[in-house]
């Protein structure tokens, strides 16, 4: 074993010991500023896991609030082209408020699976007065879970309200059922399946 | 003199012929020794009872009194340097050692008046360097070099040799044997007897003769009748006989409690005699502050290390923690997915059962706002249900109007405007401004904290 000498000793202490604090500085800066990312990483995590757990706990909630309204659309026949009849009706209630329709394209049918629901559009260019435009809302509205308006634009040029123009897209949602179910229906209800919603 | 001793306890540790003998005693307190006596060769002996009995980390020996030359001395001084300085030219005259190999020690015995009567030993370094490398063998120094006889005259002194008394003592251990003259408490004359287990009545009588003169020419009050003979094995045949004018009184040395603890005793006191040579002292104070500077160093390092492994134990625990809930969080992903889909199909249905933001209720919401007599015209206005509203106009003349119209808005629970945009023209000012339901902005604070 080599024999340090006081002053060697003291001089390897002193250089031990700024090695170890320049270690230690090294080790420790490094440390701090992974701690500072961990901290925000921790906490971003933390917050994510919150909503994650608020999410998933009101899963019970929209599924049961989701029947609910399911219960509430209207049911058509399975093999049932319901273009028209939408149109008809778009038309029927425009007609009944006095608003003119000027266009009206049906949208194809969509189908969401995950629901099993599906979604018919009618686009609709429009002109009338306020009054009818409110009265045809205010029908529509009235016929309970069947249509809703999606989009609406209004034009209003000449700055009277008697002459406005515009367009809107009107969504009808709905489920399908087999043929032998609507009978059943009919038969126990006094109105027809096709444009009354369940509940 | 020996140096001033603060630790509790100490190991006293003698090595005598194959033996080796130990006594630990607490400074503090009274009470029993313990004694051991190991066999075998001393450095594996002394290395045995070293890692097998608890010695105190500061070890006292004895060296033979047939290794040094005593001599009690009456000195005109009462300060310990100057009876230091005293008995340094003292040694340079009677040592028979060369000067640079003597060895001094003296303890003061007692004082009267200015004058001190002090023990001096001297001693070749021989001796000493042959228990220096012994101990050297178990990484120790000895901290203080004491004279075996000294100690049997510690023990026989505490239980017979009174303080008032005086006496000639005989001390026969193995082929050692010693005189020593005994005065109120305290040796006045301590000589080797060489063959004295073999002396006949004549040579003993003039050895008595001649201790008494020497007692009476120091303490001429002192009358010594009285002569203890203490040994080990047979006991003399001159003992046996009775003497005239003396009263023998025979003991054996087996009788007395060990030597170390003599010697130990002995070494409670501050100044009792040290013979061991500066450099050991010298020598312990260097091991003593190695010893202190790494069991520091140590400590700095290890709490050093501790704390670093702390510190990243920590660092990896926490980020372990992070892991573990980004592992759930990644798991979840899918069903928070499904549930947020979930959530937008319902919202989405919700607007066939809640008109609450439908189209007609938001034109009614408008209307409501509008500032009245046709102060504001709208002019160009989009309803988009999954996102809000933008509309556009102007007002005539006076903007007060527009601003009472968006504060309206504002204030209605369906609706947030998000921006509108303001611009002077001929008749007054044109306007355009954005809304989103006030569902979407909620929807934002919750993702966004």
């Amino acid at each position: 074993m080599i024999k340090l000498q006081p002053r060697e000793l003291k001089l390897a202490l002193i250089t031990g010991g700024v090695l170890v604090v320049a270690l230690s500085y090294t080790i420790l800066r490094n440390q701090i500023r992974n701690l500072g990312e961990l901290n925000r990483k921790e906490l971003s995590a933390k917050v994510e896991r919150l909503r994650q757990t608020q999410l998933l706990t009101q899963r019970p909630e929209l599924i049961e609030k989701l029947e609910s309204i399911k219960g509430q659309l209207p049911r058509h026949p399975e093999d049932q082209d319901l273009k028209s009849e939408f149109a008809q009706q778009v038309q029927s209630l425009a007609n009944q408020s006095g608003l003119r329709l000027t266009g009206l394209t049906p949208d194809p049918e969509s189908y969401f699976e995950d629901l099993q629901l599906y979604q018919s559009a009618v686009r609709c260019s429009w002109s009338g007065s306020s009054k009818s435009l409110i009265s045809f809302l205010h029908l529509l509205n009235q016929q309970g879970a069947v249509a809703d308006i999606r989009e609406l634009r209004l034009r209003n040029r000449s700055g009277m309200s008697n002459t406005l123009s515009g367009t809107f897209v009107l969504d009808f949602v709905y489920s399908r059922i087999p043929a032998s179910e609507v009978k059943l229906e009919i038969d126990t209800s006094p109105e027809s399946a096709d444009t009354t919603p369940a509940s | 003199m020996s140096s001033k001793r603060n630790d509790s306890k100490r190991t006293t540790l003698l090595h005598t012929g194959n033996n080796f003998e130990y006594t630990t005693i607490d400074l503090d307190q009274e009470g029993e020794a313990k004694t051991v006596t190991l066999e075998g060769k001393p450095e594996e002996a002394l290395q045995n009872l070293v890692a097998n009995h608890s010695l105190s980390e500061d070890v006292e020996t004895a060296i033979s009194a047939s290794d040094t030359l005593m001599m009690v001395l009456q000195l005109p001084a009462t300060e310990a340097a100057e009876i230091q300085g005293m008995l340094e030219l003292q040694a340079e005259e009677i040592s028979p050692f060369p000067p640079e190999a003597t060895l001094m020690a003296w303890e003061a015995l007692q004082s009267f008046g200015r004058q001190t009567q002090v023990l001096m030993a001297l001693c070749s370094r021989k001796p000493l360097d042959k228990l220096h490398d012994l101990y050297a063998k178990v990484g120790t120094v000895p901290s203080r070099v004491d004279i075996d006889v000294l100690g049997w005259l510690e023990l026989i002194k505490k239980d017979h040799l009174s303080d008032t008394e005086d006496g000639l003592v005989f001390l026969l251990q193995g082929n050692q044997s010693y005189a020593v003259a005994w005065h109120q408490g305290h040796p006045c004359l301590i000589r080797s007897l060489v063959g004295a287990r073999e002396f006949s009545q004549e040579t003993l009588e003039e050895e008595l003769m001649m201790l008494l003169l020497a007692l009476e020419s120091s303490f001429p009050e002192a009358n010594a009748k009285k002569v203890q003979v203490w040994h080990d094995g047979e006991l003399p045949a001159w003992a046996k006989e009775p003497l005239e004018e003396w009263d023998i009184q025979v003991e054996k040395l087996d009788t007395l409690p060990p030597l170390t603890q003599g010697l130990a005793l002995r070494g409670r006191r501050a100044d009792s005699l040290d013979i061991s040579p500066k450099e050991w002292r010298e020598e312990k104070q260097r091991n003593a502050t190695r010893k202190r500077t790494i069991q520091r160093t140590s400590l700095i390092v290890g709490g050093w290390l501790i704390l670093m492994v702390g510190f990243l134990g920590w660092s990896v625990y926490r980020q372990s923690g992070l892991r573990s809930v980004e592992k759930l969080n990644t798991a979840n992903t899918q069903a928070v997915t499904d549930v947020e889909n979930l959530s937008m199909r319902v919202r989405s249905l919700t607007q066939f059962t809640d008109r609450s933001s439908s189209a007609l209720e938001n034109l009614l919401t408008l209307a409501t706002a509008a500032p009245g007599s046709g102060s504001i015209v709208i002019e160009d206005y989009r309803y988009e249900k999954a996102e809000g509203i933008t509309l556009s106009g102007s007002t005539s003349g006076d903007v007060q109007p527009f601003y009472q119209f968006l504060e309206r808005l504002s204030a209605g629970e369906s609706l947030r405007v998000t921006s509108y945009d303001l611009k002077e023209s001929r008749q007054g000012f044109s306007f355009q401004a954005e809304a989103v339901w006030a569902w979407i902005e909620a929807e934002n604070e919750e993702t966004s904290p």
